[in-house]
């Protein structure tokens, strides 16, 4: 499972490679919400081509729930709230807890900078644009287009701000 | 990059969008009023204002989060602290002290002097019993229980009621910990 | 400018408003949840007009107490003024809001069709009721800064474009029981 995950990362990555004359910075690959009951409840993809299917992001919304609370389990410190960045050959993972144990994480090319505020920046958007909305049910998949709206605006901004760099 | 530090209540504050206090102290006034129509039982009234909270602070405790930067509080004194400097400061503003501890810091009053539920309100004789701003009550154990506090939150002094001042206690009555998916024999 | 709270505040009394009477009290009598929540608006707007009109001569006529509504109130509760206002001059208003502010948070389910959901176009139906409950308590608060300026009237409100949802127009039309 973890395979098919690496998979259509390198081969997101090999397209990337090709864009990157164009655009020379970094990307984000995908990006995941989870309920902190360990629910998939958001999943957005922002690669090019090589679209993971519900199944696979769904399993990779449940292995990151585990191995996160493993992680905080396995810590040696004291009141570790778990892991926030996984770097692989292929791609990076940012993940962000909130205090009330929804977890954010983005998946992106190695060594992509910015990526924990970019989070915050979503945390954000997801309490004015989810929770706001009178019919949005908590713990439930965000089907909200306010927020998708938003969303890619910040992505948008996000990968604009790092081309002016 | 540099952690961004927690904000103060006045500069969130400043940066939310804000509305006319005059329409939400109303508001929260004829709703109150059209309960007790509907209800009858002040009882009632009560406890339907203070679910109302309840369902308004598991939302809200997010957007506080988000907003103002706090990190996870040492121990349920800073939470406490929290909750009067910033959070009353953000989403009311105005600002409540701590005070009234017990020994082992499992239990505290939040004292409101400057309440904006209340402006142009005077309890009428009917209402004996009713704790008019029942819905903060809710807020707060609301917004508590979503970062795995069980508190209990309970009105000790109001103005409407004919004291000096609003005195909330907030109990702790246990920290829930972390949920792990796993048991640990599986 | 007087006392503020932030947006969220209301924002959140309104939607819990709507909650308690629609989900809890009247489950299955939206028409029960309707009214309920349409008299608070009517109080509130009863006395926020007493409010906003303390310092007024009287209006010498309907048109220009709808004004009034129109301008110095609204901008009084949403920082803006209604945005076209249209009269058959037999009696009847039409007040239009291109970007009213309590359903700006509402959004719908962008992919409605290709959800795993049993009867889509129910869900979309429920949906849109429920939007139509949070337009009660406006149109309550219209009905009653008019009632209170001496315009006994009927005020129902249309939403349209819900679901491209950009912007929300929100049409009241205001039907006085006088000159008709």
């Amino acid at each position: 499972m973890c395979m098919s995950h690496q998979d259509s990362i390198a081969l997101k990555l090999s397209l990337i490679d090709s864009e990157k004359k164009r655009f020379p910075m970094a990307a984000i690959y995908s990006l995941y919400i989870i309920n902190k009951s360990g629910g998939l409840i958001f999943y957005k993809d922002y690669g090019s081509a090589g679209r993971m299917d519900t199944n696979d992001s769904l399993r990779v919304a449940s292995l990151w729930h585990s191995m996160h609370v493993i992680s905080q389990q396995l810590s040696p410190t004291t009141g570790c709230s778990g892991i926030e960045l996984l770097e692989a050959d292929t791609f990076d993972l940012h993940c962000f807890q909130s205090l009330t144990g929804t977890k954010f994480f983005v998946v992106c090319e190695p060594g992509t900078q910015h990526m924990e505020s970019l989070l915050k920046d979503i945390y954000e958007l997801y309490t004015d644009y989810v929770l706001k909305n009178p019919f949005y049910e908590m713990e439930m998949p965000i089907r909200c287009e306010l927020f998708d709206i938003n969303l890619s605006q910040a992505v948008q901004k996000d990968r604009v701000a790092m081309l002016g760099r | 990059m540099a952690p961004v530090g927690p904000r103060s209540g006045d500069a969130i504050f400043a940066n939310v969008e804000r509305v006319n206090a005059e329409l939400f102290t109303l508001t929260y006034g004829a709703t109150v009023r059209q309960l007790l129509t509907d209800l009858e039982e002040v009882e009632e009234v009560n406890k339907q204002l203070d679910q109302m909270g309840y369902n308004i602070g598991i939302r809200l405790i997010d957007e506080f989060l988000a907003k103002s930067n706090v990190t996870r509080c040492v121990d349920f004194r800073e939470t406490a602290e929290v909750i009067a400097k910033v959070g009353f400061k953000m989403f009311l503003g105005v600002t409540a002290t701590v005070s009234n501890w017990d020994a082992d810091g499992t239990c505290c009053s939040i004292i409101l002097e400057d309440n904006p539920l209340v402006d142009f309100v005077e309890l009428p004789d009917t209402c004996q019993g009713l704790y008019y701003c029942n819905i903060l009550s809710g807020v707060i154990r609301g917004a508590l229980e979503m970062v795995s506090m069980k508190t209990e939150v309970t009105w000790i002094r109001d103005v409407l009621r004919g004291d000096d001042a609003y005195e909330l206690q907030v109990k702790l009555l246990k920290q829930v910990p972390e949920e792990y998916p796993y048991k640990d024999d599986e | 400018m007087g006392r503020e709270v932030s947006e969220s505040c209301v924002d959140s009394l309104l939607t819990e408003i709507v909650s308690t009477y629609n989900n809890r009290f009247y489950a299955n009598k939206p028409e029960l949840a309707a009214r309920r929540i349409e008299a608070i608006g009517y109080q509130v707007g009863h006395q926020l007009s007493e409010r906003y009109t303390m310092e007024r001569p009287r209006f010498s006529d309907h048109l220009e107490a709808i004004k009034f509504i129109c301008k110095d109130f609204w901008s009084e509760l949403f920082k803006k003024q209604i945005d076209n206002l249209k009269t058959n001059h037999r009696g009847t208003f039409v007040l239009q809001d291109n970007r009213f502010r309590w359903l700006s948070r509402i959004s719908t389910d962008p992919s409605v069709e290709n959800t795993e959901s049993q009867d889509p176009s129910a869900a979309a139906e429920s949906k849109a009721s429920l939007a139509t409950m949070h337009v009660y308590f406006p149109c309550g608060i219209i009905r009653g800064a008019l009632s209170n300026l001496g315009i006994p009237c009927a005020v129902s409100a249309d939403i349209s474009n819900l679901p491209a949802c950009k912007e929300l127009l929100l049409s009241y039309s205001v039907l006085s029981f006088y000159d008709i």
